[in-house]
């Protein structure tokens, strides 16, 4: 068991009638941006009326507006996993990510120790990969999490990783039949870690990235573990997107116009709770 | 150009003979690491450094690996970019894979000043200590300075700034 504060194992044992020393739990704070992302979309009346006189079987507004909420969506997970609102030194080629100040950090930024960031300290777990296999790896750094306290059972990688892992254990019964729905039409599959199942949850595109590794300067791919109860995906305004209606003709264009908005942030309460496999990219 | 040998004499020396082929740059290379790389059975331990230990972000000057910073290779911890007791069994895989080189392969005794002389990098610059200072937290630098340490050192530093502030103040 791990206790968040300090002090020598069995130091609260005092004598029948002694004196209770007095202990204060320290808490770092950290502060993270809410981003506002948002894209306008629009389509002239012209074209509407086109494609439907033409008998195109499609919408090309609803084509337009359901288009901009992809972009959102994955800003919003480019921005969980690469993102860097606070560090102006930060690249997409090193740990720290590509700087746009308006987005908000990451879990590359806050599970490294880039010096300089609000996160240097913060003893997040950070394992390269060299001669075990990403499934020994991941089962390592979980090991270490549940050593720093935490409950991790959640993984998020890349494809190629997920797709490494599962020739791995192309073979083994105990994962290949050992899947669960994480949210309705997503099956994933899972693995038995020291402290518990571990959800693969493959991450497709290319919001995960690559870049130097700060320790052996090879190019890696991050392979987060985490414990998802400590983790939010914060927002404002509305949980979901929302669609604001311009009113057509307000600018003397005849086009329906809309913008997509959404406002998100990352909280990542407990960074000793989490950690990451460096993995030699593929 | 003279020659100290008479033309056609007895006493010239074959030169065929007397000339050595000239090492090739691969084979120099090889050389010196065979002179300079220890030699290590399977199950000796080694230390072992990773290959940015004490090096710095061209860009920003910050430390690449802080000296205070816990990483793992495998299953094996580094502190501040250094492992002891690395069995060479792994280290030489590890070579093999690309993550290290030969030359960040110490006996298991060797000291900051080792790496030093191997990589060229300053085994502490004061900028390198100020960076690892300046990441302490605070409960890290007391555990490591002790209490009293810590407190003493507090209060100079207090002591310092308040004096060149009053400096200043007189100064204005």
């Amino acid at each position: 068991m791990t206790a968040p504060d300090g002090g020598s194992l069995g130091g609260s044992a005092i004598s029948e009638l002694g004196t209770v020393s007095y202990q204060q739990t320290s808490l770092d704070r950290q502060t993270a941006n809410i981003a506002v992302l948002a894209t306008g979309r629009g389509v002239s009346f012209k074209e509407q009326a086109a494609v439907a006189a033409g008998g195109a079987p499609y919408n090309p507004l609803a084509t337009e507006l359901a288009n901009g909420m992809v972009v959102l969506a994955r800003d919003v997970q480019y921005f969980m996993f690469q993102g860097d609102s606070t560090y102006s030194s930060g690249l997409a080629t090193n740990e720290a990510g590509n700087y746009l100040v308006n987005g908000f950090d990451g879990l590359r930024m806050i599970t490294g120790a880039v010096s300089g960031t609000a996160y240097s300290g913060n003893n997040a777990i950070q394992a390269d990969q060299g001669t075990l296999n990403q499934h020994q790896s991941i089962k390592f750094v979980a090991s270490k999490i549940a050593d720093n306290g935490g409950f991790p059972d959640l993984v998020l990688e890349g494809m190629n990783s997920k797709e490494a892992l599962d020739t791995e254990l192309g073979d083994k019964r105990w994962y290949t039949d050992n899947t669960t729905e994480v949210i309705a039409g997503v099956t994933v599959n899972r693995i038995q870690a020291a402290a518990g199942l571990l959800d693969i949850l493959p991450v497709p595109g290319t919001t995960i990235g690559t870049y130097t590794s700060p320790t052996t300067s090879q190019t890696v791919e991050d392979i987060y573990v985490l414990d998802s109860k400590k983790i939010w995906l914060r927002w404002l305004y509305a949980d979901n997107f929302t669609v604001l209606e311009i009113p057509s003709g307000v600018d003397s264009q005849l086009s329906s116009r809309y913008i997509v908005f959404g406002m998100y942030g990352l909280e990542v309460a407990a960074p000793v709770f989490t950690g990451k496999v460096r993995r030699i990219a593929s | 150009m003279s020659s100290k040998y008479p033309k056609g004499g007895a006493n010239r020396p074959s030169l065929v003979l007397e000339r050595q082929a000239p090492m090739s740059q691969a084979t120099i290379e090889k050389t010196k690491e065979e002179v300079k790389a220890p030699q290590f059975e399977d199950d000796d331990y080694c230390t072992v450094i990773h290959r940015n230990w004490n090096a710095f972000d061209q860009r920003t000057r910050q430390p690449l690996i802080r000296a205070d910073q816990e990483t793992y290779l495998d299953r094996i911890t580094f502190v501040g970019g250094v492992a002891r007791n690395v069995p060479y069994e792994i280290a030489k895989k590890w070579v093999k894979i690309g993550l290290i080189s030969k030359e960040h392969i110490f006996a298991n005794n060797a000291q900051a000043e080792d790496f030093a002389k191997a990589t060229g990098r300053e085994a502490m610059t004061t900028q390198t200590l100020a960076g690892a200072i300046a990441s302490l937290s605070p409960e890290k630098a007391t555990a490591i300075l002790g209490e009293e340490a810590a407190k003493e050192f507090a209060k100079s530093l207090l002591r310092l700034i308040s004096t060149r502030e009053k400096a200043q103040e007189n100064a204005e």
